[in-house]
């Protein structure tokens, strides 16, 4: 057998009609894959789109007829993107689960198929997006501040329910993804093809930002910066090179810093905007890390038995825009709280290092920057 | 050396039967003089070899041979070269799997596996690769199968174990996960030689190379203490003949050094030619930050091409100590105002720095142990310890 030999495929639909009508026998078509919904009485041959199916021990080599072209995997990626992820007949999480397993099915044909790599930058940078989209948005966002009670209620709550979903997995899905992106990116700027292309700059910052402060993105991140350098790029690396050193809070400022630079380029440059602003939500990840970090810092260095902090300072310097939500926080790592909740007293021995870092969730003000974006057109990188 | 193919074989032969593995490393090894012999070059040598070596030493020079013819055709196939001495690792296993209880035959295993890496190396360099990395990882694979054979020889005794070959390959294999970027594979093979009942009885030239590249490792896991500890034995141990080996190890022993609180002597970094460390040294002794960013971005090339930039950035944080330490010499008080430490960063050139900022840097101190304090929010002051608020370096746990 030749190893060299990849299948190409020859569909031309975004579902190969041997799946189609196997699953519409064994009724195993999706809620949008239906119309009308939930009927099996008519056939679109356009609803329906390849399922993903892990390739296992004794399974065949997959058809030519069974895996798609370029263009329609395309196709599929897009009309995924612009028409079920707004179709607001399900909740959020519903659809994500929908595209998720159909991307997953691009994904894999991108394997098999073994696509050069400028095709492969096609298709997979969409699926970063999206799935760096859904990471933020399906946080558990259900925060109203009562009382203390309430809120320390709340904290536990916080923990997104895992069967709606499960942000471990998109991490996972994403990692891979962004890797391969950037085995692309490499294996170009190797054979010297072309310029750098033209979102390399974006998704390094992805990554990095993705895993902020880690060694090795860090490090390929100071290779890069001869080649790559963006602006956007090195406030990255400088934000990612602050939080590898521990000056946690030069690093959270950066966070806050980005905005204001976007708004002034706004005019001249709406879609990449658009685009940063996508990023800006990725900061959020490591957020709840900062937090802690901070916490733990001032633990030590604010320790005593009577001085205390005002928790105005704290908020403000944390970037909380909720006095009450920064005090369950310190509440849950067990940080005094006196005189009438406008101070916080830091104590190295009583804080709770053993407990887990809070769960991300949704920022207000990155909720106001994802306002007036129409998705759809920042997935799609338009 | 040899006129002819003839007087090369039987040499090669009979060294062979007195089981002088020196000699016949030296015979089948790339570096040595015979490569430049036109009469060896030769793309199908394995009839004449075999009539006069016997197995399984025949297949090795018969690979050996056409290597020479590769590296010597026009134009230089390295390609083919590589593949033909992977043909002769793989002989070599078999040859040490055959010899039981006898490890005289372990420099011509040294010789092969130091030539196959060079060679990986080179098929790397000349780049016509698919995958970087990729060939030398094929070596690795190649120098693991010796590895096998070599670590499961516990019957033979002491004198004539395998196991003494251990440290040579994973030196060659180290320097491979190095180049690659694959520290992660170091991990077994830096166990199987620490808990090896041979470790001080290896080369002491192994021993220095192994302490080096342990020493980089350790760096990189941020142990600090133990990189200084290998690092230190590699340079005061690697023979000062090799000056360009101990510039090496000093790229890697000064920054850690400088953070355990040792700023390096100019004399000893111009010998090496690292004077790169003096002027951030010099930043750091004065507490000068700004300076100390301008270095590192003026030999940012040099930095990252050796793989120690974020380290060299960690050493900003003994810069603020210094600073703040300065501070407190002069205004001589225990109760010292963060705003005095602001005057200081904005004095040595850090514009638009912040007071929260400067509450972070110190709180970073504090939590590090680098100074031995509390900060009264209230008061907008640092209160330090009477007795050694700014405690030695090294003795920062």
């Amino acid at each position: 057998m030749n190893l060299n030999y990849f299948v190409k495929g020859s569909c031309n639909n975004f579902c190969p009609p041997n799946e189609i009508k196997m699953r519409t026998h064994e009724k195993l078509l999706h809620f949008y894959e239906l119309y009308p919904p939930l009927s099996y009485t008519r056939q679109t041959k356009n609803l329906p789109i390849k399922c993903f199916a892990r390739s296992a021990a004794g399974t065949e080599t997959p058809r030519s007829s069974d895996l798609r072209t370029f263009n329609s995997l395309f196709g599929t990626v897009e009309y995924l993107l612009t028409h079920i992820l707004v179709d607001d007949r399900k909740p959020y999480h519903f659809r994500y689960d929908f595209i998720f397993d159909r991307l997953r099915s691009v994904r894999q044909e991108i394997v098999i198929q073994n696509f050069d790599e400028e095709d492969t930058i096609k298709l997979i940078e969409p699926v970063i997006m999206f799935l760096s989209y859904s990471r933020y948005d399906l946080i558990v966002n259900a925060w109203s501040s009562k009382t203390s009670e309430e809120s320390l209620q709340y904290l536990k709550l916080c923990q997104s329910p895992v069967d709606t979903f499960d942000p471990k997995i998109c991490d996972q899905h994403l990692l891979e993804c962004l890797k391969k992106l950037l085995g692309c990116y490499d294996e170009i700027e190797q054979q010297q093809r072309r310029t750098q292309p033209r979102n390399r700059e974006f998704f390094e910052c992805l990554y990095m930002v993705f895993n902020l402060g880690n060694v090795d993105a860090l490090n390929r991140a100071v290779g890069l910066s001869a080649s790559l350098n963006g602006d956007l790029f090195s406030l990255c690396l400088y934000m990612s090179l602050q939080y590898f050193n521990g000056y946690f809070h030069n690093s959270i400022r950066t966070v806050k810093s980005l905005p204001p630079i976007l708004c002034a380029i706004a005019t001249l440059s709406l879609q990449k905007i658009r685009r940063y602003r996508i990023k800006n939500l990725m900061n959020f990840y490591k957020i709840d890390n900062f937090f802690r970090e901070i916490l733990i810092r001032f633990s030590s260095a604010y320790h005593s038995k009577t001085l205390t902090v005002p928790s105005k300072w704290l908020s403000d310097l944390l970037l909380y825009d909720d006095m009450q939500l920064l005090l369950a926080d310190c509440r849950y790592y067990n940080i005094e709280i006196c005189s009438n909740s406008s101070f916080v007293k830091f104590n190295k021995f009583t804080f709770e290092r053993t407990k887990n870092v809070i769960a991300p969730r949704h920022e207000t003000f990155v909720d106001m920057k994802m306002l007036p974006v129409r998705v759809s057109d920042v997935l799609l990188l338009r | 050396m040899y006129d002819s193919l003839n007087t090369y074989l039987n040499s090669v032969q009979r060294a062979w039967e007195a089981q002088d593995g020196n000699l016949v490393a030296t015979l089948v090894s790339l570096s040595d003089k015979h490569v430049l012999n036109r009469n060896l070059q030769i793309e199908m040598p394995e009839n004449m070899v075999q009539r006069i070596i016997d197995q399984p030493m025949d297949e090795i020079v018969s690979a050996h041979l056409k290597v020479l013819y590769y590296l010597t055709c026009e134009p230089r196939n390295y390609m083919a070269a590589y593949k033909s001495h992977t043909v002769c690792a793989k002989a070599v296993v078999e040859i040490l799997k055959q010899l039981r209880e006898e490890n005289w035959c372990l420099p011509i295993m040294y010789a092969i596996c130091l030539d196959l890496r060079l060679l990986a190396q080179r098929c790397e360099r000349v780049g016509n690769t698919s995958k970087p990395g990729e060939i030398l990882e094929n070596a690795a694979e190649s120098l693991m199968a010796c590895f096998r054979v070599c670590a499961v020889d516990n019957r033979s005794s002491d004198e004539d174990t395998k196991r003494l070959g251990m440290l040579n390959l994973v030196n060659q294999l180290l320097k491979i996960y190095f180049r690659i970027n694959k520290l992660n594979l170091c991990k077994p093979l830096i166990r199987a030689i620490d808990s090896s009942a041979y470790k001080d009885q290896f080369p002491f030239s192994q021993q220095v190379t192994y302490k080096y590249f342990v020493g980089r490792k350790a760096m990189f896991d941020s142990d600090y203490k133990s990189a200084d500890e290998f690092l230190s034995f590699a340079f005061q141990n690697c023979h000062k003949k090799f000056p360009k080996n101990k510039r090496l190890i000093l790229i890697y022993l000064v920054p850690v050094k400088m953070l355990l609180g040792f700023m390096p002597k100019k004399e000893v970094l111009e010998r090496y030619d690292v004077l790169q460390f003096y002027e951030l040294a010099c930043a750091i002794k004065d507490g000068n930050v700004r300076r100390f960013d301008e270095v590192i971005e003026r030999h940012e090339p040099f930095f990252i091409e050796h793989g120690i930039y974020l380290i060299v950035e960690k050493l900003k944080i003994i810069g603020y100590r210094n600073l703040f330490k300065k501070v407190y010499l002069l205004t001589q008080t225990h109760q010292l105002d963060l705003q005095h430490f602001l005057c200081a960063l904005e004095f040595v050139g850090e514009i638009d720095i912040s007071m929260d900022e400067t509450h972070c840097i110190v709180a970073n101190l504090i939590h590090e142990g680098k100074i031995k304090g509390y900060i009264s929010h209230q008061h907008n002051k640092l209160v330090v310890s009477k007795q050694n608020p700014f405690p030695a370096l090294n003795t920062v746990p």
